[in-house]
């Protein structure tokens, strides 16, 4: 992740903020809507959904916080809009404490590691609340604490609490594999 | 648990993942917010479906029982009246300006909470310009049938009355569902938002 102060936002029109985001952190917002969107048609449209509103927000941008935590907000804005309409009821999603009684699907399967594993990193993350989604994509993607809280609006300790609980998922999960030593 | 992970750790996965690359151009882009605009236009012509749906039951009751039973034109006139009047409210909380794109200076706590309540919004709103307006101009339509038809029609209509009062009670049940889920969340989004206003703890 670049730092912040490396992306000058002095003196740009949003068309430049818009192009200046998306070269910075395109990638990273492809990760982010496959972790928000499993069926690929419905991801298309809400990865151009939100190129669509980030491009509209940065008439709105006034540098108030960095380009990188206006683009990941807007974007996890735009997916979390996404989830809670099209799951239609919360009570699909679950939180983090619910999520460590869910069944892992992929076990006993053996090939192709590396897919599976990040087919059961999907599989939790999907069934996730917005929220929680937020904190464990900023937390995949490398953020520390203090940046997952500008963007999500929780407290440090609110973050390092759910991180550590993805940390205990992720190990029950990964480790039984034998693959993670996190 | 360390933070320095390995190479095979969940991190490494998720950032070395082949990525789908959807990115389109900004001529595109405005493509789509225009599209996105006439998508609106239609959707309110949507919101007159209501008052159209009363409308025609109430032309199918007229043509069936006219003159046989007094109360069926102010109940239908009510009905329509509702439905005409939740046609308007309805278009104008979907025109509000609250999209993602204005909401750059919210967290994401108080993005969802917005979006929760706004949804409540919307499921309650529904029910009461959309369901209860019909559900009037059905129980209308049933009143009317059974003050005027024999008993032996009435029995035959029995399983179709049977189906919509099925339907009727699924849908308020289904939607009084998603209401309390949406409660529970925004009572979840409430405590966190209680946990911040306390004194945060440090990383």
């Amino acid at each position: 992740v670049e730092p912040i102060e490396a992306i000058s936002t002095e003196a740009r029109s949003p068309d430049d903020l818009y192009a200046e985001a998306m070269s910075q952190f395109g990638p990273s917002l492809d990760r982010l809507t496959r972790a928000y969107e499993a069926d690929p048609e419905k991801r298309r449209d809400l990865s151009q959904d939100i190129q669509l509103q980030l491009w509209r927000s940065f008439r709105n941008y006034d540098r108030r916080c960095s380009l990188r935590t206006w683009t990941y907000r807007i974007a996890h804005h735009v997916a979390a809009s996404h989830v809670i309409r099209e799951t239609r009821t919360f009570s699909a999603l679950v939180s983090l404490e619910e999520l460590v009684a869910l069944p892992d699907r992929h076990q006993g399967e053996v090939a192709a590691e590396k897919q599976i594993n990040l087919n059961r990193l999907f599989f939790l993350i999907q069934r996730l609340k917005p929220l929680d989604r937020q904190v464990i994509v900023s937390w995949l993607e490398g953020m520390d604490a203090e940046s997952i809280g500008e963007i999500t609006g929780l407290t440090s300790g609110a973050v390092a609490v759910r991180v550590n609980r993805i940390k205990e998922i992720l190990t029950h999960r990964f480790v039984q594999r034998g693959t993670y030593a996190g | 648990m360390p933070d320095n992970l390995q190479s095979d750790d969940p991190r490494q996965l998720w950032q070395g993942q082949v990525l789908e690359s959807n990115r389109i151009s900004l001529a595109l882009i405005r493509q789509r917010a225009q599209m996105l605009q006439n998508r609106g236009k239609s959707q309110a012509l949507g919101r007159l479906t209501t008052p159209v749906v009363i409308g025609l039951l109430y032309l199918f009751s007229v043509k069936s029982f006219s003159g046989q039973w007094s109360p069926l034109h102010p109940l239908f006139a009510v009905a329509l009246a509702w439905g005409i009047t939740g046609a308007y409210f309805l278009r104008r909380s979907d025109s509000s300006k609250f999209t993602a794109s204005n909401a750059g200076f919210s967290d994401g706590l108080k993005f969802c909470r917005d979006e929760v309540e706004r949804q409540r919004r919307h499921l309650r709103g529904t029910l009461q310009w959309t369901f209860a307006p019909i559900l009037v101009a059905i129980a209308s339509f049933l009143l009317a049938l059974a003050e005027v038809s024999s008993a032996a029609m009435f029995v035959r209509a029995t399983p179709l009355i049977s189906l919509v009062i099925l339907w009727i009670g699924a849908y308020f049940l289904l939607r009084m569902r998603q209401d309390r889920a949406l409660r529970r969340e925004l009572e979840d989004l409430a405590e966190l938002e209680n946990e911040r206003t306390s004194q945060p703890t440090s990383w």
